[in-house]
């Protein structure tokens, strides 16, 4: 087997194992009876059991999609359980890190098992292959628990914040497993500090009308984001990264663009929906998403873009390895590291280490631009700097979309096919696509949309501000976004992109 | 909590009724009557002299528009089963009565097919919640029934407000088949293609209905063909076998151990139930102008007038209803 047939084969088993399995998405018909239901439930129960009705609809949530692996969120959340306890009762460093290392190695090895072990024993034959020794593959027949790196992430952070001594270990199991398990955020996140969301689970939640609506608003925003950006948008990307070749020059680059805008839609509109439905029980989760296509520099593009991430890997990852307090080369080393990990963290395959990779040395690579220019002041205008930064981000997603290196080099390089006649380029790359006049219009409209809203987000709360307007015009928007979700989405949703991770 | 409660239920309720009224305005769209070739089912007689089932083939060769003397249905649609035939056949089966005649086109493959059995359902299956009910529509699901009977504003939504802005505005193209006038000398090559293309593409074809067909194997399609001619018989309606024609780069490309399977079964079923079955594969009538098809196996629309007339005068006297 070749190298990248096995990369083909890895992502194809995935793709297929997680299509075979119908499981409560939030935009699945199923979720818009279980939420209702969640909601007066707990608010119909007294404080001192809301915490059962969270962890019984979030094992709910999770066993509608495969019941046998509730398991192991189960035995996750027992050994970070025990774990964070033996941690805070130990004097000694040296058990506290002992019981810490062990708890980290558990998860990590389970995550292994269940995400990387068939890559790393494809890997590890092809190179057996390469230098002539035969090998036979092992390959576990095991399907990909949706949200494992999530959880696991979660419940690590936790032990290790208990180890640092910055949260008292959890006493009351049940709650610590509605914390694991919260039915929002389980499957793709945001991948939540024990600091924010535990305590709010614990406290007693009065039901607040302003921050109730205000989710609904958000989880409206997403929803919007997700069905009918994210979804309409995949249509076109699965059809030319299902077959390049055929495609014109234009088409591919449109694409390209395409699926800038269809992740970013597809995991934020998952956040919103995921923050908004947590504001309806009273709980704040972590902001994930800050308008990142604004953004003027990779760096700071990570500072927007999957938050709860980024500083889920500086925190536990960066600054344990020294930071940016050390020499040069060793910051440019830490910074490396941690984004080939955010790679593989991503999916079992080494187009996504690249896509970690060429994050990381684009991050280096402006350090060392800055530390050179050290006050000068940018000359280029910030629209400029957005838009170069923009098509920056959106090269490197192609490394994250595509199956193989050589569809993403094919992707990258033979766009400017045919562009000897611009004008024929551009029409035909449309038709090509098949999108025609009102389609193009369309589309237009919904990302103008998506750009006005997070541009306004950078300096002002779009739902807020538009809660202050008066009631016929906020209605209006609302009512035209509902309707809007239902007019525009394609007939069949997609799933979540970040489920796979 | 309450005040909470209300606001939702009020805004779901004017976002509903907004989604209503684009539906009502949608399902009058001429672009939503004519969607997947539906529209031919509003437009049923009390009473069909003559009906023709079948898949893309029987649809194509049949056109019993510009007949004055009798009312004739073509029921046949693209990649129908006789499943589905078997469907309407039932459905609208107060329509007819001994003065019928019921054609079942039956092609190469269609006695081997297999239904869908899990979702998500093609087209070919989500289009029947247009017309059929409920008990009609095998594997029949609440969502679809919204998406594609109740509400098919979200069953096609992507298409349906820019084609209720297109035809608010006059922008919808009405314009269906136009028979284009036969001038010149008749051709043995189809139109726009050459010949090597043509036999090219008459070989995939053929490959692919024997794919379908599998090990030629008697299942369902087999068994809802013999319902519907036993069916016709109990009730005294006239039932017909017919094989449409198809161009030889089609029917020679099959093998020769399957059309034998295919007309063993087909003799067989003729002679215990006793039913006619006319088979217009070679009909050299049919040979002499490939302009009257579209491709290798499907007639264009001066070759299904043409097959027509033929067919109404080859059974002049056999058709009860003619």
């Amino acid at each position: 087997m070749t190298i990248t047939g096995f990369w083909v084969n890895i992502k194809k088993n995935v793709e297929i194992v997680n299509k075979e399995e119908k499981y409560m998405l939030f935009n699945s018909l199923q979720y818009a009876f279980f939420l209702p239901i969640v909601f007066a439930l707990y608010w119909v129960v007294p404080h001192k059991r809301r915490w059962f009705v969270i962890l019984l609809s979030s094992y709910y949530f999770y066993m509608s999609w495969n019941a046998k692996y509730l398991l192991l969120i189960m035995f996750i959340t027992g050994i970070s359980y025990a774990g964070a306890i033996l941690v805070e009762r130990e004097k000694k460093i040296a058990k506290k890190k002992f019981w810490v290392g062990g708890v980290i190695v558990i998860s990590l090895a389970l995550l292994f098992v269940f995400k990387y072990f068939n890559f790393v024993s494809g890997l590890i034959v092809t190179l057996l292959h390469m230098a002539s020794i035969p090998a036979s593959e092992i390959v576990l027949s095991l399907l990909l628990p949706v949200g494992i790196s999530f959880y696991t992430f979660q419940a690590i952070g936790y032990t290790i914040d208990v180890y640092r001594g910055e949260i008292p270990a959890e006493r009351h199991l049940g709650k610590y497993a509605a914390f694991v398990s919260f039915f929002p955020q389980l499957v793709a996140g945001p991948i939540e500090r024990t600091s924010n969301l535990l305590p709010q689970l614990k406290e007693e939640r009065f039901f607040d009308y302003g921050q109730a609506t205000y989710g609904l608003k958000l989880m409206a925003w997403g929803y919007f984001k997700k069905i009918v950006i994210a979804d309409t948008l995949a249509a076109y990307v699965d059809k030319i990264y299902g077959d390049m070749h055929f495609f014109s020059g234009f088409a591919r680059l449109a694409v390209i663009f395409f699926f800038s805008i269809q992740i970013y839609c597809d995991f934020s509109g998952y956040s919103d929906i995921a923050r908004g439905t947590a504001k309806l029980f009273g709980v704040e989760l972590m902001e994930n998403f800050k308008s990142p296509y604004f953004s003027t520099s990779v760096r700071e593009f990570w500072r927007r873009w999957h938050i709860s991430l980024s500083t889920w890997f500086r925190d536990y990852v960066y600054i344990p390895l020294g930071g940016n307090r050390v020499s040069r080369l060793r910051n440019a080393v830490n910074i490396m590291i941690t984004f080939l990990l955010s790679g593989l963290w991503h999916g079992a395959s080494l187009t996504f280490v690249a896509w970690g990779g060429l994050h990381g040395g684009m991050q280096v690579l402006e350090k060392q631009v800055d530390a050179r220019k050290k006050e000068k002041k940018h000359k280029i205008p910030y629209a400029v700097r957005v838009i170069i930064n923009f098509i920056i981000v959106s090269a490197l997603w192609v490394f994250f979309r595509a199956q193989r290196f050589k569809d993403a080099a094919y992707m990258l390089v033979y766009w400017y096919q045919g562009l000897n006649n611009p004008v024929r380029w551009v029409v035909g790359g449309f038709g090509n696509l098949g999108i025609g006049a009102m389609t193009a219009v369309k589309l237009l409209l919904m990302i103008l949309l998506l750009a006005v809203f997070d541009y306004i987000s950078l300096k002002k709360d779009v739902i807020a501000c538009i809660g202050k307007w008066k009631l016929p015009c906020r209605w209006a928007v609302y009512i035209g976004l509902i309707v809007l979700i239902f007019l525009w989405a394609p007939a069949e949703s997609a799933e979540f992109i970040y489920f796979d991770f | 909590m309450k005040r909470f409660l209300l606001k939702v239920v009020i805004l779901g309720a004017i976002s509903f009724a907004l989604l209503l009224a684009v539906n009502a305005a949608y399902v009058n769209t001429e672009y939503y009557k004519n969607l997947n070739s539906m529209r031919k089912f509003s437009e049923v007689p009390e009473h069909i002299d003559v009906v023709n089932f079948g898949a893309s083939h029987s649809a194509c060769a049949f056109d019993w528009r510009g007949y004055e003397q009798f009312d004739g249905v073509n029921m046949a649609l693209g990649s129908q089963t006789i499943v589905y035939d078997e469907a309407f056949f039932n459905y609208y089966f107060s329509h007819l009565d001994e003065n019928s005649t019921v054609i079942l086109e039956v092609m190469f493959k269609s006695l081997y097919e297999k239904e869908l059995e899990a979702p998500p359902y093609t087209t070919e299956i989500t289009r029947y919640y247009q017309v059929l009910k409920k008990d009609y529509i095998r594997h029949w699901n609440f969502v679809d029934a919204v998406k594609y009977q109740y509400f098919p504003v979200l069953g096609n939504r992507q298409n349906a407000v820019e084609n209720i802005v297109s035809e608010w505005l006059g922008m919808y193209d009405k314009e269906s088949e136009v028979e284009m006038e036969l001038t010149g000398e008749p051709t043995q090559v189809l139109t726009g293609w050459s010949e090597e293309e043509m036999y090219e593409e008459g070989k995939q074809r053929a490959e692919r209905f024997m794919n379908a067909s599998g090990s030629q194997e008697h299942g369902e399609e087999y068994e809802a063909l013999i319902r519907m001619i036993e069916k016709c018989k109990e009730n005294n309606i006239q039932v017909i076998l017919v094989t449409v024609p198809t161009l030889p780069c089609f029917y020679t490309s099959f093998d020769d151990a399957f059309m034998e399977k295919f007309y063993a079964d087909m003799e067989e079923i003729c002679d215990k139930y006793e039913v006619l079955y006319l088979d217009y594969t070679g009909d050299e009538r049919f040979l002499t102008d490939y302009r009257w098809y579209n491709d290798t196996d499907h007639m264009s629309l001066s070759g299904r007038r043409f097959f027509t007339q033929e067919f109404l005068k080859d059974n002049q006297n056999i058709l009860r209803f003619y």
